[in-house]
């Protein structure tokens, strides 16, 4: 526990006096290193060999979910700015201000302005912010992307093989279904008919198995990094795309198969 | 007849099947002798037993009740190792649907049972082109089976069956999927062999095909 | 010839074979790129590492380097304890700070120390051991911050602490002049770095003799890196010389990444278990119902006298021939794909700009291809047992039927 790097993150709150200053631990903190409400806690900013500074712990929060934070092993704590200034030996200094408009305000108008006037800082929108800030998260899920992509080929293939295989333990009793007359289109839909059902079964059962590998996938990984981040999570669109591209592999080998049966010489295909 | 003269001795063999919950019996107590360089046709009605019979003599599968002797050798209790063997080096078989590998020459069909009984490269070469002019198919080493009518694919399987120079061979039906005159040309093939030295057991349900033998033993009910 | 046999077999059905092969590769290429991904970035990091060429970094308690704004307050004491341990070679001090060309923020290093192998000078010349009283400070650029801000070898500078505007009243800045253009291992993408004596950078930051960290080079033969072993009983010592700060050796740092990394270990850990499990399912039934096709000629074959080994060494080639086919192609995939990858994971603005995620290599390819072959091939066990023990009359039988 003693390797836990604790950020202090000052807020602003009025009526500091002389008794030691309250923190809001991380309830994690909290858990990790046995503190209860009402415990004084020792600071000492890191790599100083200075004295150490009593807080009283006022209470504890969680911080919401953040995938940005998720191999985050750090812990937060909030104290009164005041109370980090005196800590820390900065004076009237902040990193950022963060300002709620009143409702109908223009946000864009306020950041040209605030921006114009040289005040020695950069002021941004809090979309903008966060559009930078997930800029990471927009190149995973490029990545995401890729991989799916490859995956759905090789499921593809996958399906067409099995596809195939059906097709072929067919061939002969659709053989007899020509010998004896039976038309061109009603062999066609026999085949299709099976092809697509076959593909579907088999989407089917992807899509079961999909569902618990992804509740899987999430126990895991919330417990591995001890958050309630949803980690994989199948849309309707992720099913729908899974049998639209069954039912598609199953027409097009269903098809191909069938012309492959008419090209064929009879008594090929019969095994004669 | 001494006893080395005896290639096949059956004393009460009987196999019996079961069907799920059914017991059938498919060959019941057959006493039979076959000799050394005998023709031995089995004559009779569809599921008589003549497959079950040959496959017992063929040492594909072991009776279930009764004595079997083949090439002096109880086949009752041998292992499937044995009787692999004595299929392999002895024994030659012939089938009614031929059961040749369609992705093989008609030359690598008959140079298959040659591997593997580990023959040599060049003799087994020599061999195969020698079988297949035998059987009048020196024009078609290359040919794969679906390129060969029935009656070639017949003469390439009697071809294979002789490849790894055996003492018995075993016929089910040959001429069942061929036409009268192309079967009789097969029959007259195997008859050959017979006069070259070899043993030969074949089952068919045709009169004719059976006179051929210098023995017809008449199957019914399971026995003989 | 049973290879033959095989190889016609596994040609018999060639739409059916090139669809199985097209899965296999793609299975074999993401398993290959998934092993990349694990070892990728541990490699490139432990490559970065070593080029940085110092063993041991030490650290303000529970920090890594510049993962916080946290210092070692009294540096230079740290330093000097640091050099009284005969096996320390030489340190370096660093401190980091943003500082300012007009509005452009540059990430300022401080440094202090001898035969640094902090960085490469690529053009112009290094700091100077110590800084003149009246001459204007040297600073060194990246070809980031050189393009950035319009300067070349021989311009002339000024730092400011903080971006232009009201509190600029109060700060003087400071005047520098640009002596070489430098390599960082570990920039990230678009960076300006700019190297600074030490001495400037605490001025600068207010900082009296902090460091953000301490780079320790260890004694060795001939200069190179000490081995991990010696690393570790040093940093061990190390740390129990400084019980405030933390000393990582670099496999420490190691495994710091590796939690970093923690996601893609383990994403790349659940798609490898989802290839290999598609080239087993996939061998498995292909197989199967192959030997299910056959029945007949393996029956026949049996009854030729053919051994139980020879058909399942038969139906083992078959497994083993998709396979080889797969592996050719999987192999050229999973190259050309882990680039592709490669190109998008790199893209991440967080990522030093010398890191992959992918390195490829052909170990990491002939290990996902060893590992789909023994999987291909317990998928195979099956269905070759299966037609090794098919009952011969029932199966002539039921064919002719």
């Amino acid at each position: 526990m003693h390797a836990l790097l604790v950020l202090l993150i000052g807020i602003s709150v009025s009526g500091h006096s002389g008794a030691p200053a309250p923190i809001v631990l991380e309830s994690r903190l909290g858990q990790e290193m046995h503190i209860a409400a009402g415990d004084t806690v020792q600071l000492r900013l890191p790599g100083s060999s200075g004295e150490q500074t009593p807080f009283v712990v006022s209470g504890f929060y969680s911080p919401p979910p953040d995938p940005s934070g998720i191999s985050r092993t750090s812990r937060q704590t909030w104290t009164p700015i005041t109370a980090l200034e005196d800590f820390s030996g900065r004076d009237d200094r902040v990193s950022r201000f963060v300002l709620s408009l009143t409702p109908g305000a223009n946000a864009d108008s306020l950041v040209q302005a605030l921006n114009a006037t040289q005040l020695g800082f950069r002021a941004y929108r809090a979309r903008d912010v966060a559009r930078e800030s997930s800029q990471t998260f927009v190149v995973i899920s490029n990545f995401h992307r890729a991989i799916s992509v490859l995956s759905i080929l090789t499921g593809s293939a996958f399906l067409a093989a099995i596809v195939l295989l059906q097709v072929q333990e067919l061939r002969r009793s659709l053989g007899v279904l020509r010998v004896i007359g039976i038309s061109r289109r009603r062999i066609y839909t026999v085949v299709v008919g099976e092809t697509v059902l076959l593909a579907n079964a088999g989407a089917a059962a992807g899509v079961g198995l999909a569902v618990l590998v992804s509740r899987a996938v999430n126990a895991y990984y919330r417990n591995y990094f001890d958050t309630t981040l949803v980690f994989s999570s199948i849309a309707g669109w992720h099913v729908v795309l899974a049998f639209a591209i069954a039912s598609l592999v199953g027409v097009v080998l269903g098809s191909l198969a069938t012309t492959y049966l008419y090209k064929s010489e009879i008594n090929e295909v019969l095994g004669r | 007849m001494t006893s080395s003269d005896i290639l096949i001795r059956a004393e009460g063999v009987g196999k019996t099947y079961r069907m799920g919950s059914e017991r059938v019996d498919a060959v019941q107590d057959v006493d039979l002798s076959i000799a050394r360089g005998e023709f031995v046709s089995l004559m009779g009605p569809s599921g008589c037993g003549k497959t079950t019979l040959l496959n017992l003599f063929g040492c594909i599968d072991v009776p279930t009740t009764g004595r079997l002797h083949v090439f002096g050798e109880d086949v009752t209790g041998m292992t499937e190792r044995r009787r692999a063997e004595l299929r392999l080096n002895r024994i030659g078989f012939v089938f009614q649907r031929f059961y040749l590998l369609p992705m093989l020459t008609a030359f690598e069909n008959v140079e298959l049972p040659m591997i593997e009984s580990k023959t040599p490269h060049r003799e087994r070469d020599a061999r195969a082109r020698a079988l297949l002019e035998r059987v009048g198919l020196a024009h078609r080493l290359r040919h794969r089976p679906h390129q060969l009518s029935g009656g070639e694919m017949q003469r390439v399987a009697i071809a294979r069956a002789l490849s790894n120079q055996p003492d018995l061979i075993i016929a089910d039906e040959p001429t069942g999927e061929l036409d009268r005159k192309t079967g009789a040309s097969i029959l007259k093939l195997i008859k050959e062999l017979q006069s070259g030295g070899l043993t030969v057991v074949m089952a068919t349900h045709d009169p004719h095909a059976a006179e051929l033998g210098d023995r017809v033993v008449q199957m019914e009910g399971a026995r003989a | 010839m049973m290879l033959r046999v095989a190889i016609r077999n596994v040609m018999r059905h060639r739409l059916r074979t090139l669809f199985t092969v097209l899965a296999l590769s793609m299975a074999i290429a993401l398993l290959a790129d998934m092993r990349m991904l694990a070892h990728g970035m541990e490699k490139t990091f432990y490559r970065v590492l070593s080029s940085v060429g110092y063993e041991v970094r030490v650290c303000p308690r529970g920090t890594l380097p510049f993962a916080t704004d946290a210092v070692i307050d009294e540096s230079g004491r740290v330093v000097d304890a640091l050099h009284a341990d005969a096996r320390v070679d030489r340190t370096l001090r660093v401190l980091g700070t943003t500082l300012h060309v007009d509005s452009i923020p540059v990430f300022a290093m401080g440094v202090d120390g001898e035969r640094q192998s902090l960085y490469a000078v690529i053009a112009g010349k290094d700091l100077p051991d110590r800084v003149g009283p009246d001459r204007a400070v040297e600073l060194l650029l990246n070809e980031n911050a050189m393009r950035d801000l319009h300067v070349a070898i021989g311009d002339t500078l000024t730092l400011q602490r903080d971006a232009p505007g009201a509190t600029l009243a109060f700060s003087r800045g400071l005047r520098t002049v640009v002596t070489g253009t430098i390599h960082i291992a570990f920039d990230l993408p678009g960076q300006r770095t700019a190297i600074l004596p030490l001495e400037a950078v605490q001025q600068m930051r207010q900082a009296g003799d902090a460091a953000s960290f301490v780079l320790v080079k260890l004694r060795s033969d001939e200069g190179h890196l000490v081995p991990l072993d010696e690393q570790r009983s040093v940093a061990a010592s190390l740390a129990d010389t400084f019980p405030d700060l933390s000393v990582y050796a670099m496999d420490s740092l190691m495994e710091a990444l590796q939690r970093q990394l923690a996601y893609f270990k383990q994403f790349a850990l659940i798609l490898s278990t989802i290839s290999l499990l598609v080239t087993f399912l996939l061998v498995a039934v292909v197989l199967t119902i192959g030997v299910g096709e056959r029945r007949g000629e393996i029956a026949a074959l049996r009854s030729m006298g053919f051994r139980r080994r020879s058909i399942q060494a038969m139906i083992l080639s078959e497994s083993a021939l998709l396979l080889a086919m797969s592996a050719v192609l999987g192999s050229v995939l999973g190259w050309f794909l882990a680039g592709y990858l490669d190109g998008i994971l790199t893209q991440s603005p967080s990522l030093p700009s010398g890191y992959r995620f992918f390195i490829p290599a052909w170990r990491e390819i002939a290990t996902a291809v060893a590992m789909s072959g023994v999987a291909g091939i317990l998928a195979a066990l099956l269905p070759a047992i299966q037609a090794a023990r098919v009952d011969i009359p029932r199966t002539l039988h039921e064919e002719v039927v």
